[in-house]
């Protein structure tokens, strides 16, 4: 057993890089498993739904947003480790800096269209008994330091934190892939070490207003970006990635089960003396900003739990009801922005229009099936690209994935 | 952390700002039926713990010094007069419940404040006023700010402990639900770090987001209306029923806690 866990310890260590050249096929897992998680968070940003019972973040400590940024690390790995292994460094970083200035972009536009909705709930209602939450729109009054700020990342309003913290993450990644490469262990280990750091000091990049810090901490949340990269380059060889252990599936079960049961407590007030005080003020607070090791360890059993049972050529992967989750696993980039769009004017329809939970389905299925059309329209945009440059060149090199 | 343990003066009587003494019902007399207009949940009605100074002093039938420090919402706006405002008509409320007992409500809110500059107050201002207990109203001002979430868990914990050390209960109070400012402004953090607070230390959470949340939910209150008559009514009926639901809190704990003294 721990033989077994050594040896695949040193298999992701000391990888064959021949071996990896040839990793062709798409593992549709990402996709499925990256698809869901855009709608959870297309659900969970609508904060009066009760459709969002049925995400990851009710029954356990973990959320969508563990499993959006380590698939990202995975399949960043996976896109541009093989560029940076047959074309070189320069290339590789070229795209992922390129990718991490169309999220950027992406960013601003999702900002611009925040600003919108803000600035037009705050001109047409002011009940005075909400003045004191309103004063989070204050800032539309100083439009000069926030926009300057906004461009920083330094200003990002709630449920915009996801994609700034994306972008930090791939700018400095084109090092940390070449490090990958050649000293897999070290990066790890200083992946591990400055997550550390955080644990003891807190320290975490500047925020605007000043005195604040980033809502999801870089300095943490790079961990599981890494530990995502680093599974990400075995992808495709001959073994499965993760070895196959009945202790810890066991472990990873059972703290699954546990991280459940606090879970529910918080639901049901009912339930709340299931956990005994000692074990509260041992597990409490939970940081989410700095990656709180409760939520690591919940994700991470997760994700083992998740590759035991899914295989990565599962059936149910080809199956047609999963192609619309696929599909917009495929095109997670602007995926995402509609679903931040979707939920802002989703949950502008319940407050200003109809609130029943008719009205919260009907939201719910309605942003999912327009975030599933986009997903199809982009993938047949792209096929359609790529055919006609087939057409034109006479060769058959794919395009680089992102 | 420095705590200030004093040693226990007499009930003094001598109170600097104390706003309302014990009067029969309130102004929010037309109509209003709190027990089924306000009602919630089971989950959410009352907690069931105890209140044991607050019950000592009932028991003593001496006076019951309660102090109410919060924000903007505890300092009555939204309320058409501060007479409407919840922490006003508490002592209503309290008086239809013990109709023998007297209560002394003393509304320390500042609009604005964080749980942190509250917590300054607590050895001074708070201690001056002798509570039995101490309705603590925190979460929306540092979410507005976006304080840090570990030390805002840490003022609180110190917070309760200065509390409890003025030999006084705590219910903390959390956000109020603000639907028009939900996609900017999430006081979800905030509300779990108080959650977690009582679960360390010795408090009462009262939902009051979940409450406020549940109402609209029912039709009970409606937000949407942008015009201000419609406004005044639905803002004094939430202070209406938060003051009436913290009445039954208060009944519910004094009850809970019959069978046994007070702990010092």
């Amino acid at each position: 057993m721990v033989t077994r866990a050594a040896r695949f310890l040193k298999r992701l260590f000391t990888v064959d890089p021949a071996e990896l050249v040839r990793s062709g096929q798409r593992d549709l897992r990402l996709d499925f498993f990256r698809g869901l998680a855009l709608w959870f968070i297309f659900l969970d940003h609508i904060p009066s739904n009760l459709v969002n019972w049925i995400t990851v973040r009710n029954y356990g400590f973990s959320d969508a947003t563990e499993i959006f940024i380590f698939i990202s690390g995975y399949s960043a790995s996976i896109a541009y480790g093989g560029t940076m292994r047959r074309r070189g460094f320069w290339l590789a970083a070229a795209r992922i800096l390129r990718r991490c200035w169309q999220l950027y972009v992406a960013h601003i536009f999702l900002f611009v269209i925040f600003t919108a909705q803000i600035a037009y709930v705050a001109s047409r209602f002011n009940n005075p008994m909400f003045s004191e939450e309103m004063q989070v729109v204050d800032f539309l009054n100083d439009p000069s330091a926030t926009l300057v700020q906004a461009l920083l990342l330094k200003f990002r309003p709630a449920n915009l934190d996801i994609l700034p913290l994306y972008i930090v993450l791939l700018l400095v990644f084109p090092l940390v892939l070449w490090a990958l490469e050649r000293r897999p262990v070290w990066v790890l280990a200083a992946s591990a070490f400055l997550y550390g750091v955080v644990l003891a000091t807190r320290v975490n990049l500047p925020g605007y207003p000043p005195g604040e810090g980033w809502f999801f901490n870089p300095f943490a949340w790079q961990l599981l970006f890494v530990i995502g990269a680093l599974l990400g380059r075995v992808h495709g060889s001959a073994q499965p990635a993760v070895p196959r252990n009945r202790v810890l599936l066991g472990s990873a079960l059972a703290y699954l089960l546990f991280a459940f049961l606090v879970a529910m407590s918080w639901q049901i007030p009912l339930l709340a003396p299931i956990v005994p005080q000692w074990v509260g003020s041992l597990i409490y607070p939970i940081s989410k900003t700095d990656l709180d090791p409760l939520r690591l360890i919940d994700f991470l059993s997760l994700a083992y739990v998740t590759m035991w049972l899914v295989a990565a050529d599962a059936p149910f992967l080809k199956w047609r009801v999963s192609r619309p989750l696929v599909r917009c696993g495929q095109q997670s980039l602007y995926v995402f922005c509609a679903s931040i769009v979707l939920s802002f004017s989703g949950h502008f329809f319940l407050i200003e229009v109809n609130d029943s939970f008719a009205a919260q389905l009907a939201v719910s299925v309605a942003g999912i099936a327009l975030m599933v059309a986009l997903a199809y329209l982009l993938g047949w945009y792209r096929r359609a690209e790529r055919a006609e440059s087939v057409e034109h060149k006479g060769s058959a090199r794919p395009l680089p994935r992102a | 952390m420095t705590r200030n343990r004093r040693t226990r003066p007499g009930h003094g009587l001598s109170l600097a700002a104390v706003l309302f003494l014990l009067l029969g019902g309130t102004a929010a007399a037309e109509g209003f039926d709190p027990e089924t207009t306000c009602a919630v949940p089971e989950e959410i009605a009352g907690t069931g713990l105890p209140l044991p100074h607050v019950a000592a002093k009932l028991k003593a039938r001496e006076v019951v010094g309660i102090v109410v420090i919060g924000s903007g919402s505890s300092s009555g706006m939204g309320a058409s007069s501060l007479a409407e405002a919840y922490p006003a008509r508490l002592t209503g409320e309290l008086g239809k419940l013990f109709p023998d007992a007297k209560f002394e409500l003393t509304n320390l809110s500042k609009r604005g404040q964080l749980a942190s500059e509250m917590e300054e107050r607590f050895a001074t201002e708070v201690a001056a006023a002798h509570p039995a207990l101490v309705i603590w109203q925190t979460g929306t001002a540092d979410a507005v700010k976006g304080v840090d979430l570990a030390s805002f868990g840490q003022v609180l914990e110190s917070g309760i402990d200065k509390l409890r050390a003025l030999d006084a209960d705590v219910i903390l109070m959390n956000s109020q639900y603000s639907p028009h400012t939900l996609t900017a402004l999430d006081t979800g953090p905030y509300r779990d770090y108080m959650r977690w607070a009582i679960q360390s230390r010795s408090a009462i959470l009262f939902h009051r987001y979940t409450m406020m949340k549940y109402w609209v939910e029912e039709g009970v209150i409606d937000f949407s209306s942008p015009s201000k008559a419609d406004q005044t009514r639905n803002d004094d009926l939430v202070h209406g029923c938060i003051a009436y639901r913290l009445a039954r809190e208060i009944e519910g704990a004094v009850k809970s806690g019959a069978g046994e003294d007070a702990k010092e």
